[in-house]
């Protein structure tokens, strides 16, 4: 049995205005998985995302990443852990050049400066970026910048991946370098997709939610085959 | 995520909401025309004012508190008269140590401007409280308030929510990566002046971003038409009723702005 990577134990959380967006949710990732989260817009897949950073805090159950069990006291220790890449590049490319971006997380953790460069240059080189340390954010494409924020969580180390929709909005050519690129690290990975396509080629595991509950949970292979439980929550064979 | 507090409209089924947006706002504009007009230590008139504006109030159905709380607003508007307190010569009231001193004209002057704003306030709070606010400036546009001016406010208003929301998700992904090394010794957080550097490239990128969306939304309302005009569907004119009450109201403001000015 390999080491527990997310242990994520019947969480519910619901907004401000009263809609539930998770309801007893439960799931274990073992170190090295590679899990697709899919399911329809409003299912919670986003809400559950970024519980797993702390972002929200869960109303009910309980999260634990490796040893460390989510609460306020280990919240910034867990962010180092678990590197989060949202969906749209634009808000997490805030700074003026990629070198800073990409820097903001060791600089925070308080890394010193040549350590800060060698995360920096490692990071650019995992997603081949390596050129693009003094480029402006603001000038990339889309696909550029989906490498780019990437990078900037790639910088912190992270044991974790949690991806929002990586492929949306690139096209074919940008879509074939992030799934290659996605292929090669070596990190435990969630992936929130509508791309049942990525899915099929990259991770081995698929688990679908619908109004806030996981609906189904097993061997990507098995449930993209079956098409009745994928129509019934508003997803397509690929 | 998204932003609802800046949404100042209540919906209430009252008598105050469904009263005609052109109506209310001439009304409110003379109110607080009556109230800025009415002259210092006019008390009875502000005592009348205060009443009119609570009326209308618990005719709105959302409580006193509700409008108490909102008008809290004035009081840094209050500040900016406090220099009357010095200047308005007098008998002095209270020396200060430096050489100045409060007079009673001064003390009564800043109490006319503190109570007096307190019900400006009110009057604006309940007119955008109680009216959505395309009908404002539905009802802006019938008073023949330029139109450039109103299509710069209706716009705003538009996109601040959409302005919020870019802010608040830039916020959000700064703090995912906001995290601590498993390294000792270590302090995270960064310098102050790095921290700085960092918002103020934030604050960069949403300006260069809200100046691109300002583009690609002209180029939209063009592609549909646009010329410098949004239209919408004729309103029904004010019922008789309305009219009588923008009479009455009229007539009542004006006439307590003739006493205050006769009596005091």
């Amino acid at each position: 049995m390999r080491e527990t990577a997310v242990e994520i134990s019947n969480l519910s959380f619901a907004y401000p205005d009263g809609h539930v967006a998770l309801a007893g949710v439960s799931l274990k990732l073992c170190r090295g998985e590679k899990v697709a989260l899919v399911g329809p817009n409003g299912a919670g897949k986003s809400t559950l995302l970024i519980h797993l950073n702390g972002i929200l805090t869960q109303q009910q159950g309980q999260i634990r990443i490796g040893d460390l069990v989510l609460d306020a006291k280990t919240l910034k220790r867990v962010r180092a852990r678990v590197g989060l890449v949202f969906q749209s590049p634009d808000d997490q490319l805030f700074s003026p050049s990629v070198f800073d971006d990409v820097a903001f997380g060791p600089i925070y953790q308080g890394l010193p400066p040549d350590l800060v460069h060698s995360r920096v240059s490692e990071a650019l080189r995992m997603v081949g970026m390596s050129d693009y340390a003094g480029r402006v954010s603001h000038h990339l494409s889309v696909g550029e910048k989906k490498r780019i924020a990437i990078a900037t969580v790639l910088a912190m180390q992270p044991e974790i991946l949690v991806l929002d929709e990586p492929s949306a909005g690139l096209d074919p050519r940008a879509r074939r370098t992030l799934i290659e690129l996605l292929r090669a690290l070596p990190q435990t990975m969630i992936v929130a997709t509508h791309d049942l396509a990525l899915v099929k080629e990259l991770l081995p595991r698929t688990v679908i939610m619908d109004h806030g509950q996981i609906v189904a949970d097993g061997k990507t292979e098995e449930i993209l085959a079956e098409e009745a439980l994928l129509a019934a929550h508003g997803l397509e064979k690929p | 995520m998204h932003v609802h507090f800046l949404d100042p409209y209540h919906e209430r089924p009252s008598p105050v909401h469904r009263l005609d947006a052109r109506v209310k706002l001439a009304l409110v504009v003379a109110f607080l025309l009556t109230a800025a007009l009415a002259p210092a230590a006019a008390w009875p008139a502000y005592t009348l004012l205060l009443a009119l504006v609570l009326a209308a109030e618990v005719l709105s159905e959302l409580g006193v508190a509700f409008f108490l709380r909102r008008s809290l607003l004035a009081v840094p508007f209050v500040l900016a008269a406090a220099p009357v307190l010095f200047t308005t010569p007098g008998a002095p009231l209270l020396a200060l140590p430096w050489g100045g001193a409060v007079s009673a004209a001064g003390l009564e002057r800043f109490a006319s401007v503190a109570v007096k704003s307190w019900i400006s306030v009110q009057a604006a709070v309940l007119l955008a409280a109680t009216t959505p606010f395309p009908d404002l400036l539905g009802a802006l546009r019938a008073w023949r308030l330029p139109r450039l001016l109103v299509a710069i406010i209706g716009l705003m208003w538009r996109y601040l929510f959409v302005m919020v929301d870019e802010a608040l998700r830039l916020m959000r992904a700064r703090e995912a990566r906001s995290s601590e090394s498993g390294l000792p010794g270590l302090r995270s957080g960064g310098a102050l002046t790095w921290r700085a550097r960092v918002t103020g490239g934030m604050a960069g990128s949403l300006f260069l971003r809200s100046l691109e969306r300002s583009d690609r939304i002209y180029m939209a309302m063009l592609a549909r038409g646009y010329d410098g005009e949004i239209r919408s569907l004729p309103r029904p004119a004010p019922r008789p009723a309305e009219w009588g009450i923008l009479a009455g109201g009229l007539l009542v403001l004006g006439s307590l702005l003739a006493l205050s000015l006769i009596l005091v």
